[in-house]
């Protein structure tokens, strides 16, 4: 009976380790990360695989101590307990191994971070005129508010110091579509993110990308997507899935009220600029053909869901 | 301290009602905890319900249950509403954290040990101890009260960002613009001026109303006193607990000769003392928000629902997020240290051997104490403040994994070359070590700050609270009800009850939340009423419904313990003084304690751990060198 407890402990964690491997070797289930399509989702994901290695390591190092134990020293067991109190060598031992394996997490996450979020952004506590770096192939203004994301696309290119003043005031010309996130691949891209009522959070899965939209600021942001998944058909006037027929999904990852899980949106990443442009071109004359009116942000119904394609 | 002014009490009232007997108090927070871990967990399995199966819930729930068909408003549909939905685990998390891990911790634990464990007679403040559990009595008001609101219970997560917690509707201006389709679910809208003269109760209440979400109104307020009660509990319940720990330690009693349960209730009271202050002035903000109309959390621009605006503000969102989490980051600890405590004590008692390294494991809770107050930007990382921020955060961050893991080398150092003793105690506390691991190593994913860009606000982060906080606070509650339930009712618990409980707990449990970290390793976000309208997450949903099921089952296998409690109260067999033969303070009183405790005041000459030892009778030196049971053991307290 008393082996009985050391083989659940093992059973339970083997278990456990069991589901994540299942998880990782067959990704026809979908349980593991979805598809990577931006430099930062492949570098976020060296990282998870570095963290797991280590954590592995640990995890199968302290439970199987555990459970070797638990079948090795039962009270029914011959001998009796040992009068150890410590041991001074295994404590600095014990303390040194683990920050080292952390230390070499912070180091490899750091550069990781300073990319994906601050190198070469000016820094936001000046409040200057342009909040993004210098490098943008395309800003996009992305403002959220119960509960729809309301995407505003540049069609004329913007100088550098006029882009907090096209944020708030916009150009006649520019495209506003909801819940519609259209890049090309390759494209470096600047987000200008913002919210009029609560905070929400700017989720794309496939881009490993995620940052609140505050209430009252204005955050930017960048990626660059390496995959493509659609493309513009002129001839059918819209955009068709490739041959990845990969369906790439944005999400709020922050509570905002009752449907904060229906803030669903699409990413559809062009092979190449000209494929952009042109969508961008055909949307812009689609929805100059409507009620210029019934495209400012306040005027649309929450309930709308999908953009002017689909 | 001085203990005359306390004498021993006199009628039923004084004797188990408003009792200043840190026994009683301790048995008090024992068993409202015990009431509000059940309305806990009937909330956390109406989340499961509707993520298991998402829009027929209550179909299902119908199929078992004909008889709540009357209760449910037919405007639903077989639906649970997705407003209602953000009110279930809101309260959830909010009732299982302020209500249930909190007091039992702290408030039954912490009562009950430490004036025992350290050989005190009672606590310093024997009234304040008293009034730490009543003040939580208008804190149970506004929490059950909120449910029958107007708007129904808070909605904004137990962690209550604003704007969506905090934005107000001034109800004395015209709301023209409220959007009609996307507020027609919520039932708070004020009542049209014109129709009637509202009452003055009436125009209070339309005042509180939120433009955000029904549930911001009164439920919210009702929320934030809720919590700003709890929160003065704790804080008395904690002055006391350094006060009795620093003061009134029996003669001999040095500090590096505590228990570690003592060290933890010792190092969570400090936390405490010095966290929660930040938390009450944050919640008095958010009521002032609500109620009067300051904008703390305001930004200068104000808000716009729909085509309403709100009027300007001057404050900041954000500001929240620093003043909750400086508290709540050190509130995780607060809901896990004593339970470190415990479950050493616990297992060394088990163990039948010395804890291997006392010293490095008091010095690791200090530090984990430390740095738990330089870490609460990690919660943070994506929510717009500075980046730059964030490096330092995960530095802290990961140093502070470091204590943790020399925590787990020390008790599996403990459980080497022992000879265990399995009993529910024990294996309760041996779950939590295998647990924590989990937990632990789940935290360092998330420390990462790029990992978390990701992760952050998915189900991972579900996984991990609930490794840590039920695989682990949970399971260590457990291991200290078995383990002091002889002392505290002078009877012992059903071991084969407790086993059967345990194995299934701990197999279901399992169940239940490791799965989840495969839900965040996809991106599932928490919190989301429906998942099943994302392509992404459709292949998921087996495991959710999994995760539900075993769910549900560990909540009904919760009934083994609840029966085994009860009945064992009246019914167990009579426990000596000291059933265990451990040798910490508290088992050489009677089972259970008279007043004042111990009969004559103990001289303590020995560690807590003094076990395995050689030249002693039984193999072991209780705290006073006693070892009384031996002497007693058989004669009847
Ligand atoms: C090795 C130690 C630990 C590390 C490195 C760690 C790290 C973290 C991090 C970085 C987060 C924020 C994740 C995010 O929101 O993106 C987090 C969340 C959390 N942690 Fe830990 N943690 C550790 C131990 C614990 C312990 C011991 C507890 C409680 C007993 C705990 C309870 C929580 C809770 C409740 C949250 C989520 C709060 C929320 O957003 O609702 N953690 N942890
Ligand atoms: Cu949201
Ligand atoms: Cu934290």
């Amino acid at each position: 009976m008393h082996r009985f407890w050391s083989l659940l402990f093992a059973a339970v964690n083997m278990a456990c380790l069991a589901l994540l491997v299942v998880a990782y070797a067959y990704p026809g289930l979908g349980w593991w990360l979805p598809d990577s399509a931006s430099t930062q989702a492949n570098e976020i994901d060296s990282l998870f695989y570095l963290i797991t290695g280590l954590c592995a390591f640990f995890f199968v190092a302290t439970q199987g101590i555990l459970i070797y134990s638990l079948w090795r020293f039962p009270s029914t067991a011959p001998g009796s307990p040992s009068p150890i109190h410590g041991h001074p060598g295994l404590e600095i031992g014990w303390t040194i191994a683990p920050l080292v394996g952390l230390l070499v997490i912070t180091a490899a996450s750091l550069p990781v971070w300073k990319e994906a979020r601050y190198q070469g952004f000016p820094p936001p506590a000046l409040e200057g005129t342009n909040p993004l770096p210098p490098e943008a192939d395309q800003v996009i203004l992305v403002t959220a508010r119960q509960w729809d994301w309301h995407l505003k696309y540049a069609t004329e290119s913007l100088p550098a110091e006029g882009i907090r003043q096209w944020a708030s005031v916009g150009n006649p010309s520019d495209l506003i579509i909801a819940n519609e996130l259209h890049v090309w691949k390759g494209a470096k891209v600047s987000l200008l993110l913002r919210t009029t009522d609560v905070i929400h959070s700017f989720f794309v899965p496939a881009l490993r990308l995620k940052q609140d939209t505050l209430p009252g600021k204005t955050i930017p942001m960048r990626f660059e997507a390496t995959v493509s998944n659609v493309r513009f058909d002129p001839a059918e006037g819209r955009v068709v899935p490739n041959e990845t027929k990969a369906s790439w999904e944005i999400a709020c990852a922050e509570l905002c009220g009752g449907n904060h899980f229906r803030m669903r949106g699409k990413l559809f990443v062009h092979p190449d600029r000209k494929s952009y442009d042109a969508w961008l071109d055909h949307s812009r004359r689609q929805t100059r053909s409507r009620s210029l009116t019934a495209m400012l942000p306040n005027a649309s119904s929450s309930n709308q869901k999908e953009g002017a394609l689909q | 301290m001085n203990h005359d002014s306390h004498p021993a009490p006199g009628n039923f009232l004084t004797k188990y009602v408003f009792s200043g007997d840190h026994k009683i108090i301790g048995i008090q927070f024992l068993f409202s905890g015990l009431l509000f871990w059940i309305l806990g967990g009937l909330l956390a399995l109406g989340v499961r319900l509707q993520l298991g199966w998402p829009n027929q819930a209550l179909n299902e729930l119908l199929k078992w249950f004909p008889s709540l068909a009357d209760s449910i408003p037919a405007s639903w549909g077989s639906r649970i509403s997705p407003e209602f939905y953000t009110m279930l685990f809101t309260m959830h998390a909010t009732v299982m954290i302020f209500f249930v891990v909190v007091p039992w911790l702290g408030g039954a634990f912490g009562n009950y040990l430490i004036p025992l464990m350290i050989g005190a007679k009672d606590m310093a403040f024997p009234k304040l101890n008293m009034l730490s559990y009543w003040v939580l009595w208008p804190a149970f008001f506004f929490l059950l009260a909120s449910f029958f609101v107007d708007g129904g219970a808070a909605g904004s997560g137990w962690t209550a960002y604003p704007t969506l917690s905090s934005a107000t509707q001034n109800a004395d201006i015209p709301d023209p613009g409220l959007d009609a389709a996307a507020k027609a679910t919520t039932p708070t809208n004020p009542p049209s001026p014109t129709s009637m003269e509202p009452g003055l109760w009436e125009r209070i209440k339309n005042r509180w109303n939120s433009p955000a979400a029904g549930q911001s109104g009164q439920g919210q307020v009702y929320w934030l006193l809720a919590l700003i009660f709890s929160g003065t509990s704790s804080m008395m319940g904690s002055v006391n607990y350094i006060t009795t720990i620093l003061n009134c330690r029996a003669p001999g009693m040095t500090l590096m000769r505590m228990p570690l349960t003592v060290w933890g209730m010792f190092v969570t009271a400090i936390l405490q003392s010095l966290a929660l202050p930040v938390l009450t002035v944050a919640l008095i903000m958010q009521f002032l928000d609500r109620t009067v109309g300051t904008v703390f959390f305001l930004p200068p621009a104000g808000l716009a629902f729909g085509n309403w605006q709100t009027g300007t503000g001057g404050g900041q969102p954000l500001l929240w997020q620093h003043l909750f989490w400086f508290y709540s980051h050190p509130a995780v600890y607060i809901m896990i240290l004593p339970a470190m405590g415990m479950v050493s004590d616990v297992l060394v008692a088990f163990c039948r051997k010395p804890l291997f390294g006392y010293k490095p494991m008091v010095f690791s809770m200090i530090g984990i104490a430390g740095l738990g107050f330089i870490v609460w930007g990690h919660h943070m990382f994506q929510s717009g403040m500075d980046p730059r921020l964030g490096t330092g955060f995960m530095a802290a961050t990961v140093l502070i994994a470091v204590p943790s893991a020399v925590k787990i080398f020390n008790w599996l150092a403990t459980i080497w070359g022992s000879r265990i003793r399995f009993t529910s105690a024990s294996l309760n506390a041996l779950a939590f070590i295998s647990m924590f691991i989990i937990g632990g190593l789940s935290g360092i994913y998330m420390a990462s700050t790029p990992v978390d860009i990701y992760i952050h606000d998915t189900y991972f982060i579900v996984a991990h609270i609930h490794y840590v906080l039920f695989l682990s606070s949970m399971f260590g509650i457990y291991a200290g009800i078995h383990f002091w339930f002889p002392k505290m009712f002078g009877r012992t618990m059903n071991d084969s009850l407790g086993k059967v409980h345990f194995f299934l707990t701990f197999l279901l449990a399992n169940g239940t939340f490791f799965p989840m970290h495969i839900l965040g390793i996809r991106g599932h976000p928490r919190r989301y009423y429906d998942p099943t309208i994302f392509d992404w997450l459709a292949s998921v949903q087996p495991l959710n419904q999994f995760v539900s099921i075993c769910a549900i089952l560990l909540g009904l296998v919760q009934v083994i313990f609840l029966a085994n409690f009860l009945f064992s109260i009246f019914f167990g067999p009579k426990s000596g003084r000291n059933p265990w033969e451990a040798n910490t303070l508290e088992w050489e009183t009677p089972s259970p304690p008279g007043h004042g405790n111990f009969e004559t005041t103990p001289i303590v000459l020995h560690g807590p751990y003094e076990y395995a030892v050689t030249t002693a009778i039984n193999g072991r030196f209780s705290q006073t060198g006693l070892n009384r049971d031996q002497i007693q053991q058989g004669n009847h307290p």
